[in-house]
């Protein structure tokens, strides 16, 4: 216990230096504004800032992108409440009894409920977070290159059960991103592959290209002609009128304390996240809640899953710091972060790094009580952000990203580089193939392909030796468990498409 | 009589094409080695093969499936007016420098809804411009051409 608050205070001070605050309020600021914004999403947000990480230290860099992170978390319930259009995926669930509050003249309570149930939830995520990771971290020192293999595995195949619509969908992507992260010399040959000669490609394709070009230029080109209109609504937004009622207060304590618990849950788990425990906790809430108000306005509706997003965004960072394996797409960039900075991600950097790692913690803290007061006195600007038509907006996100990309490198090949993954990814979004998991399998590539290797080389080809330990059994175990799992949902969703079809062509056959 | 041709067999012939040739491609130009000493070849190899059978597992799903309702629709203008905005950049900066093509880039990409007329363009054009210039080259300080061969 006494490790943990010597850890703390550690992290404390780290966050503390100047510089550092000063780039977990840039974080947090910009994380809120572009969560408001619809349309640029917690991934494209990222993207875009990504380059400027390459101009400070590490610990500000992560401390910067986190805030971005969760600051959008907070940001997009706003737009869900106040405009019924979620502002990040994550917040869809605030839609639902977010926006029937804000229609019963109550969005300022329900603003201000929001931001006290992420708090709330944020908290409880940080508080697993500092529990668990020195615990992980100090049993996956122990780990050798078959059970690294074995847990990449078990991550990627449940990123692309659980996440995606369709199981063999995500698994091709994330093939085809693991393939996208061999491009490059060959670590222990030296081997150029897949270059075609391209000197822009010699040191693999750059994750911010690729970032840029499948989140940003895709999400452009998608979101100019589907944008929603904001249709507004002036609401008060005066402090008095944000304060719930005592029932209110008292409706809301347990949806939070049970959203915090799930979210800190699914946040952990490799391919859920966010938007699933706000589900999850959504729906316990109905079956728990003794209202008839669920999708009119309930509280519990709104202050549950809002704690649970939260929760799930900080632990997860607990297996991507503590083993090196992100859970999510975003977690994949904030490793590529630290990769780029030339950390070695995993174990190690929780026990040789502490202050790395309990700065960033302990940096969370002070981002999450920035965003409170972000949030609460605040709204009313982003509420105006609001007003921002999207066609002034998209030749400037545009700008960020070629700029972005063109400084980081100082070489215009990268900003072709950007142009291919831009019409990759749009491709890929009009052919129905999320670009989430390629993004994955692009970060954990390169290391699955020497974790793969080295255990060969290690075991003279015998291939038992990837279920040689207890963990790695349990991870391809539960790995193919959930192959089954997904082929069994696919099943069961083909039958009921077929049953559908039956019935509308037998329907229109009357007619 | 319904095609069998819908976005789902189509997706699922994309991959099995790229799964094939990106084995082959790794098979004939990079040594496989052996397991007990893997080469460079050996996982880009396993890597596209199991690629190539999820293609054939989505190919036989979507074959399966009957032709879903296709949603959505290609977004034409702004896919060519948006990268075609980035090519330009991509070109005319190296000649140019930064400002005259971070102009053109934002003018040619707000045809994409033509939402502005054409004064508006201009002036959104010129702020970003400003905005670029003053934001990277002046505050984070990155050392960039602004005009070529003037500033």
């Amino acid at each position: 216990m006494s490790t943990i608050l010597d850890n703390a205070m550690l992290g404390l001070g780290v966050a503390f230096q100047p510089y550092n605050l000063a780039f977990c309020f840039l974080g947090v600021f910009l994380g809120t504004i572009l969560g408001v914004i619809p349309g640029i999403g917690v991934l494209v947000s990222i993207s875009l800032l990504f380059p400027i990480t390459f101009h400070v230290e590490p610990v500000a860099a992560l401390v910067l992108l986190a805030g971005i992170y969760y600051g959008t978390t907070y940001g997009g319930s706003t737009s869900a409440i106040l405009l019924n259009v979620p502002g990040t995926p994550s917040s869809a669930v605030a839609c639902l009894d977010g926006h029937p509050m804000a229609q019963k003249g109550r969005a300022a309570t329900a603003l201000f409920m929001t931001t006290v149930a992420s708090f709330f939830g944020g908290s409880v995520g940080i508080i697993m977070l500092m529990g668990f990771s020195p615990v992980i971290a100090a049993s996956a020192v122990q780990f050798g290159s078959a059970e690294y293999f074995a847990l990449m595995v078990l991550g990627l195949i449940a990123a692309s059960t659980i996440a995606s619509g369709s199981m063999l969908k995500g698994i091709a992507m994330v093939l085809i991103g693991i393939l996208m992260g061999l491009v490059g010399s060959d670590v222990y040959t030296g081997t150029l592959r897949f270059t075609f000669g391209q000197m822009a490609l010699f040191e693999g394709i750059s994750i911010i290209a690729l970032a840029m070009g499948i989140f940003g230029v895709t999400e452009v080109i998608h979101s100019v002609l589907n944008i929603k209109k904001a249709g507004e609504a002036n609401h008060d937004l005066s402090f008095r009128a944000m304060l719930p009622t005592r029932q209110e207060m008292r409706d809301s304590w347990m949806p939070m304390i049970r959203g915090s618990m799930i979210g800190s849950f699914f946040g952990a788990l490799p391919g859920t996240g966010g938007l699933i425990a706000a589900y999850m906790s959504y729906a316990t809430e109905k079956r728990v809640g003794k209202t008839e108000t669920f999708g009119k306005g309930a509280i519990q509706g709104v202050t549950g899953p809002e704690s649970a997003n939260n929760a799930a965004d900080q632990t997860a960072f607990i297996p991507t710091l503590t083993l090196g394996i992100p859970g999510s797409p975003t977690m994949a960039i904030i490793l590529g972060v630290l990769i780029i900075h030339g950390i070695e991600p995993g174990p190690m950097v929780v026990v040789n790094q502490p202050d790395l790692f309990w700065g960033l913690v302990m940096s969370f803290w002070v981002g999450n009580l920035m965003l409170l007061i972000l949030n609460i006195p605040m709204v009313g600007l982003w509420v105006r952000l609001l007003r921002i038509p999207f066609h002034l907006m998209y030749p400037a996100i545009l700008m960020f990203i070629v700029m972005g990309v063109l400084t980081t490198y100082n070489d215009e090949i990268q900003v072709w580089v950007v142009l291919i993954c831009g019409a990759f990814g749009y491709l890929l979004r009009y052919l129905g193939m999320q670009a989430a998991p390629l993004i994955l399998g692009f970060v954990l590539g390169p290391m699955m392909e020497e974790h793969f290797r080295r255990t060969l080389l290690l075991n003279g080809g015998d291939f038992t030796a990837f279920a040689g330990s207890a963990i790695s059994q349990v991870c391809l175990g539960v790995s193919a468990l959930l192959l089954v799992y997904g082929l069994f949902v696919t099943y069961r969703t083909r039958l009921r498409t077929v049953q559908a079809q039956r019935s509308v062509s037998s329907r229109n056959s009357q007619v | 009589m319904r095609s069998i041709w819908s976005k789902d067999v189509a997706t699922a012939v994309l991959i099995i094409v790229l799964g094939v040739a990106v084995l082959l491609y790794a098979q004939g130009h990079y040594k496989f080695g052996s397991f007990r000493s893997p080469g460079p070849g050996l996982f880009p190899v396993l890597v596209s093969g199991v690629l190539a059978v999820v293609g054939v597992g989505l190919l036989i799903q979507a074959l399966m499936q009957g032709t879903a309702p296709e949603d959505v629709r290609f977004a034409w203008r702004p896919f060519i007016l948006i990268l075609g905005a980035i090519a330009v950049f991509a070109v005319t900066y190296p000649v140019t420098g930064v400002a005259p093509s971070v102009f053109l880039m934002v003018i040619i990409s707000s045809y994409s809804d033509n939402k502005l007329p054409l004064k508006n363009k201009v002036l959104l054009a010129s702020i970003v411009t400003v905005i670029a210039v003053v934001l990277f080259t002046m505050i984070l300080g990155v050392r960039l051409p602004v005009i070529a061969g003037v500033w």
